[in-house]
């Protein structure tokens, strides 16, 4: 046992260091003014109308970006995910692949092919870039689970009197659901902090609430961008543990 | 062979290719109403493919499947009145005991009254009463097989079709669940065709056996006719421990074995063709070198007691090795005379 913890030691001083201690720091300039007086008044402010209505808003981005990604990826991950449909399966490969390129190169990109299709830049274009980054990040975790499922499954559900649509909704589906969630948690949660997305697709038009922390920073506005970032990671802490029980 | 309406099902023709590999070829066989029938072949022979097909989840390449009279080559898989225990028992993982149970009957539209009903007497019938909220991933083996067995019966299929059942069991379990299924088979009174490549298994469960390798029938019969008569030289290794020697058939019911021209029933067989003697290993007697009265000669190789018997191995004069299983140990070196009764000798050809 001495040992073992021996090897625990490493990744507990990079909690400390990368993980704790800058929350702890976050937390305080969350509730300290410029002048380090103790003061609510920053994570009170979230519930100015304004600030609300572009939580709200990100928040419906968000949700509204997960179920295309639900939506989109379900399907090609099912197709490709059963051997007897005969697609090689390294095709999957090319679903995932742009998870490997930066998020800002693939946005540029994007920007360049709405420009060639005359999609204008605005809110639709903010949904296409959010879903088109965040697909592979659904596509995958889907891909695996529906991988697992034993193609013996589907086809007792068959023997036992299910249609094709029976089996997959009865079957599939719920058999599935590990892999729904952690696509959820790997497309929701990023989505609600995102920022350069927002601002290179509607040129700065659209404010996501990752904008407006990021520009509340950016403008010596510290500890206000502190306190929304506490509001937004207790979002993300709320949806995990929702998820987690799942 | 009976006539056609005495079948439940008839395999016609059948053939099956994936692409350029040719799984199954010509095969054609009839199961009567309520025997329990296996079909035995060693990994590879097709015999899963068969059972597919049957229960409509492969469609053949050509040929057909007759169920008491009709065709339903082309009918999906679930509208058969044919239920499958799958290999690895196939239970839904999101579903527990009962609701695994009740899948094909909510497929029916058969009444919850009526489900819960028909639930217990099987759970009752696979003596699984008790555990219809459990986790089905949680159960044992056994209890899975159990729970599999039950989802199929539940529907009241005519025909159940068991895949490699009880491969993944262990020796004791296996041998009692062997028991179980012959009593539900009698209790059902139901078709059962079981897919197996354990030979003691289908000699011990079955009515009749079809014996496959590399996608054709080799042989279709009755559990003692297949042990007592195999149909060729396949069959002769398959089938039980044999000693196989190849001979010459001679004129007037003589065959040249073992550099000996001996008498044999050789009806089936013309002067000069080539076959095999199949030779149980308690059919060879032995006795002393002194003793004139067995015409081949040869010398111990060894001798060992095996519980009911002495396994002894005798190379003969002619070079070949002899197994045999009588109630006397000889010592390793010893010079024996070695016969086999006339009726004892029985010959296949290399193929059917």
């Amino acid at each position: 046992m001495r040992r073992l913890s021996t090897f625990v030691a490493p990744y507990a001083i990079f909690m400390v260091i990368l993980v704790i201690l800058p929350l702890v720091i976050m937390a305080q300039y969350a509730v300290f003014d410029k002048e380090g007086q103790f003061t609510l008044h920053f994570l009170l402010s979230f519930t100015n109308e304004e600030i609300l209505n572009t939580f709200i808003y990100s928040i419906g981005v968000a949700m509204e970006t997960t179920i295309l990604c639900i939506l989109l990826g379900y399907p090609i991950a099912y197709i490709l995910s059963r051997k007897e449909m005969g697609f090689p399966a390294h095709l999957i490969t090319f679903f995932i692949l742009p998870m490997g390129v930066n998020m800002l190169l693939n946005t540029f990109a994007l920007v360049a092919v709405l420009d060639v299709l005359h999609i204008p830049l605005g809110t639709t274009a903010l949904v296409i870039g959010m879903v088109y980054n965040f697909l592979p990040f659904m596509v995958q975790p889907l891909y695996n689970s529906l991988c697992k499922i034993d193609s013996n499954l589907i086809e007792a559900a068959y023997d036992l009197g299910a249609s094709k649509i029976t089996a997959f909704f009865k079957i599939v589906v719920p058999v599935s659901i590990p892999g729904i969630v952690s696509g959820v948690m790997m497309v929701f949660m990023p989505t609600i902090s995102t920022f350069a997305i927002s601002e290179l697709l509607t040129m700065n038009k659209v404010k996501l609430f990752g904008s407006v922390v990021q520009a509340s920073i950016g403008s010596d506005m510290l500890n206000y961008g502190a306190a929304l970032s506490i509001v937004m990671l207790l979002v993300v802490v709320i949806t995990q543990v929702l998820l987690k029980d799942r | 062979m009976g006539r056609s309406q005495d079948y439940i099902i008839q395999v016609r023709g059948l053939s099956k290719r994936f692409g350029s590999r040719s799984v199954l070829h010509d095969v054609e066989f009839g199961i009567r109403r309520g025997e329990f029938v296996t079909i035995l072949g060693p990994s590879g022979s097709g015999k899963s493919t068969l059972l597919r097909i049957i229960g409509g989840l492969e469609k053949p390449t050509e040929g057909s499947i007759i169920f008491d009279g009709k065709d339903i080559t082309s009918m999906p898989a679930e509208k058969r009145p044919i239920n499958t225990v799958f290999q690895h028992y196939a239970l839904f993982p999101h579903l527990n005991v009962y609701e695994n149970i009740a899948f094909g009957l909510v497929m029916k539209g058969v009444d919850k009254q009526q489900q819960a009903e028909r639930i217990a007497e099987v759970l009752q019938i696979v003596g699984m009463q008790g555990y219809e909220n459990y986790d089905v991933r949680k159960l044992s083996g056994g209890q899975q097989q159990r729970v599999a067995i039950a989802r199929a019966i539940v529907n009241k299929p005519e025909v159940l079709l068991l895949d490699e059942s009880l491969s993944a069991l262990d020796h004791k379990l296996r041998k009692q669940m062997q028991r179980e299924l012959k009593a539900m088979h009698r209790q059902l009174g139901i078709t059962f065709i079981f897919v197996t490549h354990d030979q003691e298994e289908a000699i011990s469960m079955s009515d009749n056996i079809v014996v496959l390798q590399e996608g054709k029938v080799q042989q279709i019969a009755s559990p003692s006719e297949i042990y007592n008569h195999p149909s060729n030289l396949f069959m002769a290794n398959f089938i039980g421990e044999n000693n196989i020697i190849k001979i010459q058939v001679l004129d007037g019911q003589k065959i040249f074995l073992l550099g000996q021209s001996v008498e044999a029933d050789t009806n089936r067989f013309m002067a000069g063709d080539t076959a095999y003697a199949v030779i149980r290993p308690e059919d060879v007697l032995i006795s002393d070198a002194t003793s004139e009265e067995f015409p081949w000669k040869g010398v111990v190789c060894s001798s060992d007691f095996r519980g009911v018997y002495y396994e002894t191995f005798v190379q003969t004069k002619t070079g070949e090795i002899l197994q045999i299983r009588q109630d006397k140990e000889y010592e390793t070196g010893t010079s024996v005379g070695i016969g086999v009764a006339r009726n004892d000798l029985y010959l296949v050809g290399a193929e059917a």
